[in-house]
């Protein structure tokens, strides 16, 4: 079977249509800048297309793009302490002030976010993957390389600590509790 | 699922980004079509890419080091074989210690070790003490010697001669410990290998295994291993010793916490 250059870069086109914005995704709720999780986001899939005739082969393309860029994530976001996110002039809203109706049922997505950059990176990562991306146990398993029974016991934390820092769960907790 | 789990759930997939608009998908995929325009004629830009998939490639994990064992056949006690696998990027593994027998006392004690993926084993192993090895000493030679007079008085000379010959060589055996932490240096230099360049605090080290001492046993590997490489994590990002330090007091206070939520967590299962 001959694969010519441009049939593989047309397989790449499309799968970076159908996968790229939950690449994006993924590295945005990572705490990821925009602009440069685009710049991750298509580096991936161009180290995904150096390799194509290896990766297509596999169960699961997708998650060598993720490793990828999740790799690339690690290496080059810029660590920023908790203080320093402080002064940062976009800091996210505080979580404390926010306040939302629970009768709606439906959490606000900005309250979810910030609160989600609240967890830390393990944690965030496989909810990110898991509940976020929807991706199964055992490809987040090989994306974070980790046991599946890390990435649920992960998961588990991450919900866990995800409840106690949304407002909403608060209140019905501290209701119950009464 | 409990409803307020459900809602959160639904409320986490409403963050996905797959859901952009089309416009946007459109400006991104014309970019990557550039993007892959050049990969194929910019050698420069083409040599950048491949460097990013051989630093994937470097970080998995060597598979001729996917299983082994540790064998102890001596008189040493094993005092922790705990362990913990972690390579590169922080995969892990868990240690299982599939047959660690006859640990206590019996010279030839046994332990195995199979680490499903990676290795970096940390394995304790103690050999009789000095003050044991002596009084071991002392006592093997007065029996030895006091077995060899009755005999000579008794009249066995020949059993005489045998206890004198056995008493040394009972010595050697149950000295024969002494030389085992030898068994563990190849060990050690293939961890040494995969540190490369990785070097957790010693004290956020000693901080993390303190915290695992905190939990139930049967949940220590467990955490051992996942704390251990979350340290990994940390120094491999360069994170400063200040930083792995704290990080590692933190694990002592989850810890904490989570001993004093066991039994709790347990009555509700």
């Amino acid at each position: 079977v001959t694969d010519s250059a441009d049939d593989c870069d047309g397989e790449i086109d499309d799968l970076y249509r159908k996968t790229s914005g939950r690449v994006l995704g993924y590295l945005i709720n990572m705490g990821t800048d925009r602009g440069l999780a685009e710049e991750i986001t298509d580096d991936a899939f161009l180290v995904a297309r150096r390799n194509w005739l290896r990766i297509r082969s596999s169960d699961c393309p997708e998650s060598y793009i993720f490793t990828v860029a999740r790799h690339e994530r690690i290496r080059r976001q810029p660590r920023i302490s908790r203080a320093s996110r402080d002064l940062r002039p976009d800091q996210p809203e505080r979580l404390k002030d926010q306040v939302t109706d629970p009768s709606e049922h439906v959490i606000d997505r900005v309250v979810l976010r910030a609160a989600l950059l609240e967890l830390p990176d393990r944690l965030r990562e496989a909810v990110t993957l898991r509940y976020v991306e929807d991706l199964s146990v055992e490809t987040t398993a090989q994306i974070m390389r980790v046991s599946t029974g890390a990435v649920k016991r992960y998961a588990f934390d991450g919900l866990y600590r995800l409840r106690s820092l949304i407002p909403d769960f608060r209140t019905v907790r501290g209701e119950e509790d009464r | 699922m409990s409803p307020d789990e459900e809602m959160l759930i639904n409320g986490l997939a409403s963050l996905r980004e797959s859901d952009l608009g089309d416009s946007d998908l459109e400006r991104r995929a014309i970019r990557f079509q550039g993007a892959l325009g050049r990969l194929r004629q910019d050698s420069a830009e083409a040599t950048r890419i491949d460097a990013l998939a051989a630093a994937v490639r470097t970080d998995s994990i060597p598979e001729a080091l996917a299983a082994t064992s540790l064998n102890f056949s001596s008189a040493a006690r094993v005092v922790a074989a705990s362990g913990y696998g972690v390579a590169p990027s922080g995969i892990k593994a868990s240690v299982t210690v599939t047959d660690l027998t006859a640990l206590e006392g019996v010279p030839s004690a046994r332990a195995t070790v199979n680490l499903p993926t990676g290795l970096l084993l940390k394995a304790s192993i103690q050999g009789p003490s000095p003050l044991a090895a002596l009084l071991s000493v002392i006592a093997l030679s007065i029996v030895g010697c006091m077995a060899a007079l009755v005999l000579h008085v008794v009249g066995s000379p020949a059993w005489a001669a045998a206890c004198a010959i056995l008493a040394p060589a009972i010595l050697w055996w149950a000295l024969r410990g002494f030389g085992s932490s030898a068994s563990i240096a190849s060990f050690i230099a293939v961890r040494t290998h995969l540190d490369e360049g990785v070097r957790i605090a010693p004290m956020a080290g000693r901080c993390a295994a303190t915290a695992v001492r905190l939990l139930p046993a049967r949940e220590r590997s467990r955490y051992a291993g996942e704390w251990r490489a979350e340290l990994w994590d940390l120094a491999q990002a360069g994170e400063p010793r200040r930083d792995q330090v704290a990080y590692a007091l933190r694990l002592l206070g989850s810890a904490v916490r989570l001993k004093a939520s066991w039994p709790a967590l347990r009555r509700k299962s």
